[in-house]
């Protein structure tokens, strides 16, 4: 007989275990993620409460889409659209796998190490994804219907053939975010009240059943649904700014990052990142693992003895008033702003004449919300997006900043107003050659 | 991927359009049809959506440029109590047009006068023909 397993959660309250998770639950690589903080470096730094893992927020993503999927299945039959409600009950294990699986592939520290994963190993960590859920994850999680592919494409992004199903865990209104907003908040100390059930009760699948390809995820068009999401985007930009972005715990992490990319040719580490050891790797394993290095990184760790953290010297918006941007550079900022940021860093002190990493150039990107779609069944109108039946979504307006990040000593040396035009003709320069 | 070229081209676009454009929809299907039908070589990937292909990318392009001063969004407040979003290349980013217009390869390029020409045709289509025939020429293939 079957056994059931429950764990109380701070946010998403009780969670059953399905089945297939009791069965790989106990599988280093899914054990890898409590061992992994949710937010890095920010509980050594700003925020001693946020203590909390990748499991918890895995196992609240996959409570979450559940619960999405329930809610949704219901509605979409009761309004008479039997095959989109059959079709998302039929996907439940895959989607629920998906919620659970999203993040098995982040590296040590979260976020605080994404370019230096793109750096050591080509991929990102969704990338990473799909080897980890191709090679580690035991095949018998297939015997529950889940496919490990379909779970694949659900994660990736915008890969799958319904846009509906992986709109649950990626995309504007997903599981993911909605659990870390306030699994974060949380645990750091930030008291927001907002009301999960209340919210999901406006969402809704937007297109025709003979279309499925084409559904997607949105809301209803009530003024509940519309303050509801304002509230939701007003909670996601403050923990950018609040947060995510906060200053001590990003310097900590970029030098972090610079500790890593000091030492990114020796084989010990390098080791760490290949596919079996990566399974494995936690917080604690990589910190070990960096002490024992011959290069001299111990400056880097901020984390550890906050008495060296850098200095930020350098705040400035990236605007065109003030810099005469390049397309090229444009294209960077776009595409890949942590390489842009390193390439800078790099720039910087080669041109200052001082050493290498001693200046951290970090360029801070905050977003706009992504397009949220309300259904337009019973109006005439071809199309409705959130911000347009809104003020505040239109005032969640993105900024780029450059800001640079400066070792104590080295600063004795430096005039700032030199760095700040050493910099602008960096930031001038022609790039990219396609 | 983004690539210089996508930047140059989405400039480009703005500029030949020659006045505010109206609402961000009409911005995802233009580009969608200028690059699907009339084969200029954006790279912006297309998803396909209920309302029409969309890109991600490129709204977080459009939102990069109005972040750096390059366009201007305006929101105006429709009788009917909405809200539409335009926009138009501020006089740093008609500078960097004009710079662009400039560039050898680009100058007398066949392609260039076929986005401009097109554009002229796009701007006559209401957003319901364009939506239409974005869905029409896009043929986004299904990844399963």
């Amino acid at each position: 007989m079957p056994q059931s397993y429950y764990i109380p959660d701070p946010i998403q309250g009780t969670i059953e275990l399905p089945q297939w998770l009791i069965n790989i639950k106990d599988e280093k690589v899914i054990r890898r993620m409590m061992f992994i903080r949710q937010l890095g470096l920010k509980a050594y730094m700003n925020f001693p409460g946020a203590i909390h893992t990748r499991y918890s927020h895995a196992l609240g993503t996959m409570g979450l889409a559940g619960k999405m999927l329930d809610m949704l299945s219901k509605k979409m039959g009761n309004k008479g659209k039997h095959a989109i409600a059959k079709n998302l009950m039929d996907n439940k294990n895959n989607v629920m796998a998906a919620g659970f699986l999203h993040d098995v592939a982040q590296p040590p520290f979260s976020h605080a190490l994404d370019f230096t994963l793109k750096t050591f190993t080509g991929k990102s960590h969704e990338e990473l994804c799909e080897d980890i859920i191709r090679n580690k994850i035991p095949s018998e999680i297939e015997d529950w219907g889940i496919t490990k592919s379909s779970v694949i494409q659900l994660i990736a992004p915008k890969t799958h053939s319904h846009p509906f199903l992986s709109q649950i865990i990626n995309g504007p209104i997903d599981s993911d975010k909605l659990d870390y907003l306030l699994r974060d908040a949380y645990h750091v100390g930030l008291r927001y009240s907002f009301d999960l059930d209340h919210f999901l009760r406006s969402y809704t699948v937007l297109g025709e059943e003979d279309e499925l390809k084409h559904c997607i995820l949105g809301l209803d068009l009530t003024q509940q649904a519309i303050v509801t999401a304002e509230l939701f985007l007003v909670i996601w930009k403050s923990m950018y700014d609040l947060v995510y972005f906060v200053e001590q715990s990003r310097i900590s992490e970029k030098m972090l990052e610079k500790a890593f990319l000091s030492c990114k040719d020796e084989s010990s580490i390098r080791n760490m990142f290949q596919i079996d050891k990566y399974a494995e790797v936690n917080d604690e394993i990589m910190s070990e693992q960096l002490k024992k290095m011959e290069s001299n990184i111990s400056q880097f760790l901020a984390f550890e003895n906050p008495k060296r953290l850098y200095s930020a010297e350098l705040e400035l918006e990236l605007n065109k008033k003030k810099y005469k941007m390049k397309p090229g550079f444009f294209a960077e900022l776009e595409d890949n702003p942590d390489g842009l940021s390193d390439q800078l860093s790099l720039r910087l002190a080669e041109e200052l004449k001082q050493e290498k990493y001693s200046l951290i150039c970090d360029i801070v990107k905050s977003k706009t919300p992504r397009e949220i779609y309300l259904d337009n069944a019973n109006t005439k109108k071809p199309e409705i997006q959130l911000r347009t039946k809104s003020d505040i979504v239109g005032a969640l307006t993105a900024r780029n900043m450059l800001k640079v990040y400066v070792e104590p000593t080295v600063l004795k040396n430096l005039n700032k107003k030199h760095i700040k035009y050493v910099l602008k003709t960096l930031v001038e320069e022609e790039r990219g050659d396609d | 991927m983004i690539k210089k070229s996508d930047i140059m081209l989405l400039i480009a676009f703005f500029g030949f359009y020659n006045s505010k454009i109206k609402g961000r929809t009409r911005i995802q299907k233009d580009i969608c049809i200028l690059k699907h039908r009339d084969e200029i070589p954006f790279n912006f990937k297309f998803e396909p959506n209920y309302y029409g292909p969309y890109s991600y990318e490129l709204a977080d392009t459009v939102d990069t440029f109005v972040a750096a001063g390059l366009l201007e969004q305006n929101i105006t407040h429709l009788s009917s109590g909405d809200r539409r979003y335009d926009y138009a290349l501020t006089e740093e980013g008609k500078e960097l047009f004009r710079k662009i217009k400039k560039i050898p390869d680009l100058r007398d390029s066949e392609m260039m006068t076929r986005l401009t020409t097109r554009i002229k045709r796009l701007r006559k289509m209401s957003i319901p023909e364009v939506t239409d025939l974005a869905k029409k020429c896009s043929g986004i293939p299904s990844t399963i």
